[in-house]
């Protein structure tokens, strides 16, 4: 149950970036091509930063002994970057299997590292009873 | 005196005159025409060379054909104009005559022309019922009166002009010929369509259109009547060039080479001559395609290697108005954060692999397709790996550099 929060976490999280991209895919994000946060620099950073904080969060509050490690919330994300990917836009491109492993990756570390965030964050907060 | 030595003498000295005045002569001969141009000049009269100081900005005659218009002409190898159910196809001979050979829809010769700058040269079609109107066989033999300097263009559109109304007491009106009781054709509204075959590889198709009314630019909407090219360099789309009639506006988009839609319109034009200065033609806009493809590509061609190996494609604007292209894009797709990086050379190499082979998204999980297409996945995976990109040139065959 933990896993499926957090796997829908990082996928609402990449999924709220993205339509804030595409809102302001010219003006905030000098877009040239279609909204796609691995088509602009911005969009790059303005992903990683809401995966990032969405897996901060997932993990500082998490009410569980298990630590949360950000794979799960990097898996949702992932999964919704695919959807994205295949089902908006003019299609996945011709080097899609590369755009994948580039966004995958990039994703991944910043659910991962948010992860160890929030968690570290968590160890400084006052103990509850 | 004695007689002995002047008879020695008399001989020896007539010998002497004689190779004297033979040497003058040729002398004054051979000095006499350098005396004649340089006292009398070619009119009979001295002028004066104008000299330009060295910074000066020649202004040439807005509305002429210049130089360069002529050298990118002169480059043409053939061009074909079709003209309803009449097609001209003009070319250069080997011996600098221009050439032109009309025909109809069934491929039935109408006649063709010979032209030098000197003199014209007209057979009309063999008379064998297609031409009845202009009667049996005849040719025609006239001094060239035209101005202007020879192009395919000019040809082609006198060869037509001659095959459809032929050539009976022919008359030059605004330096074309055409029979007294004929009226004078407007080549550029009567062809539908014209091809350019240039140098290099580079060939442009004009073809015309229609299309609704549309925003080329904020603010500034055109529509209607369009002739548009389309231009492949050895085979591969490179780029489009439009001409709206009514706007007035001409607009081209060579992927790879100028970012979008590079757009000029009469108000670009209005400060410096009014307006355009001259009516473009429908040559004009083929060779104004390639001329602008050429000289850019020139000038890439001392830049990122990528350029020399690009993948045309047009902007989302020009793909309105040129919607015959693949969707594909330039630079690496859905990854265009990486454009300016050094995979992007990976990116071009593989749109262009993709192009060559006629390979879609689809080839990476259909893998037993094409193993052509498996090979520009291979490459592109390997190329991204090891962080720079391949030599086209060792893959001239697949990247069709």
């Amino acid at each position: 149950m933990r896993h499926a929060i957090a796997f829908a976490v990082g996928a609402i999280a990449f999924w709220a970036a993205h339509v804030v991209e595409a809102a302001h895919w010219h003006d905030w994000f000098h877009g040239e091509y279609e909204p796609w946060f691995l088509n602009s620099g911005r969009g790059i950073l303005f992903t990683m930063g809401c995966v990032w904080l969405a897996s901060a969060l997932t993990a500082a509050l998490n009410r569980s002994t298990r630590p949360v490690k950000g794979m799960a919330l990097g898996g949702g994300a992932c999964t919704a970057m695919t959807a994205v990917l295949f089902l908006t836009g003019p299609g996945p491109g011709t080097i899609f299997p590369i755009v994948l492993a580039a966004g995958g990756v990039t994703l991944l570390f910043s659910s991962v590292t948010g992860a160890w965030a929030g968690a570290g964050l968590r160890r400084f907060a006052p103990a509850r009873r | 005196m004695n007689a002995p030595f002047v008879k020695r003498v008399t001989p020896l000295a007539t010998i002497a005159i004689v190779i004297g005045v033979v040497a003058v002569r040729r002398a004054a001969t051979a000095e006499s025409p350098r005396l004649a141009a340089a006292t009398s000049g070619a009119g009979g009269e001295i002028q004066a060379v104008r000299t330009v100081p060295p910074g000066t900005r020649l202004a040439s005659e807005p509305g002429k054909k210049g130089d360069t218009y002529y050298w990118v002409e002169g480059q043409t190898v053939r061009s074909t104009i079709r003209f309803g159910d009449i097609v001209v196809v003009a070319d250069r001979r080997g011996d600098g005559k221009l050439h032109a050979k009309a025909t109809d829809a069934a491929g039935n010769d109408r006649g063709d022309l010979t032209a030098s700058s000197t003199v014209l040269q007209y057979r009309s079609s063999s008379g064998d019922g297609v031409d009845a109107q202009n009667g049996p066989a005849q040719s025609v033999q006239a001094q060239n009166d035209n101005r202007d300097r020879l192009t395919l263009h000019w040809v082609a559109g006198q060869a037509f002009g001659l095959a459809k109304d032929g050539t009976a007491d022919l008359v030059w009106d605004g330096g074309v010929m055409r029979p007294r009781r004929a009226s004078r054709h407007d080549i550029d509204q009567e062809a539908d369509e014209v091809e350019t075959v240039w140098a290099n590889g580079l060939v442009a198709n004009l073809a015309k259109h229609d299309f609704p009314p549309h925003e080329i630019a904020p603010g500034r909407v055109v529509q209607g009547r369009a002739w548009v090219t389309t231009l492949t360099a050895d085979g591969v789309p490179a780029g489009h060039s439009i001409w709206f009639e009514r706007d007035q506006v001409f607009a081209y988009s060579l992927p790879g080479l100028t970012e979008g839609l590079v757009w000029i319109g009469p108000e670009h034009l209005k400060q410096q001559y009014g307006g355009w200065p001259f009516k473009p033609d429908v040559a004009w806009l083929n060779l104004q395609t390639i001329a602008t493809h050429h000289f850019k590509t020139l000038i890439a061609k001392q830049g990122f290697v990528a350029k020399k190996c690009d993948a045309p494609q047009p902007s989302r604007l020009a793909q309105f108005f040129f919607p015959t292209l693949s969707a594909n894009e330039p630079g690496c797709d859905r990854l265009h954060w990486l454009d300016g990086s050094m995979v992007r050379d990976c990116c071009d190499d593989h749109d262009r692999c993709f192009d060559k082979n006629g390979c879609t998204e689809k080839s990476w999980w259909q893998f037993w397709k094409s193993w052509s297409c498996d090979f520009c996945n291979m490459a592109v995976v390997s190329c991204f790996a090891v962080g720079s990109d391949m030599d086209p040139c060792r893959g001239r065959s697949w990247w069709s550099c």
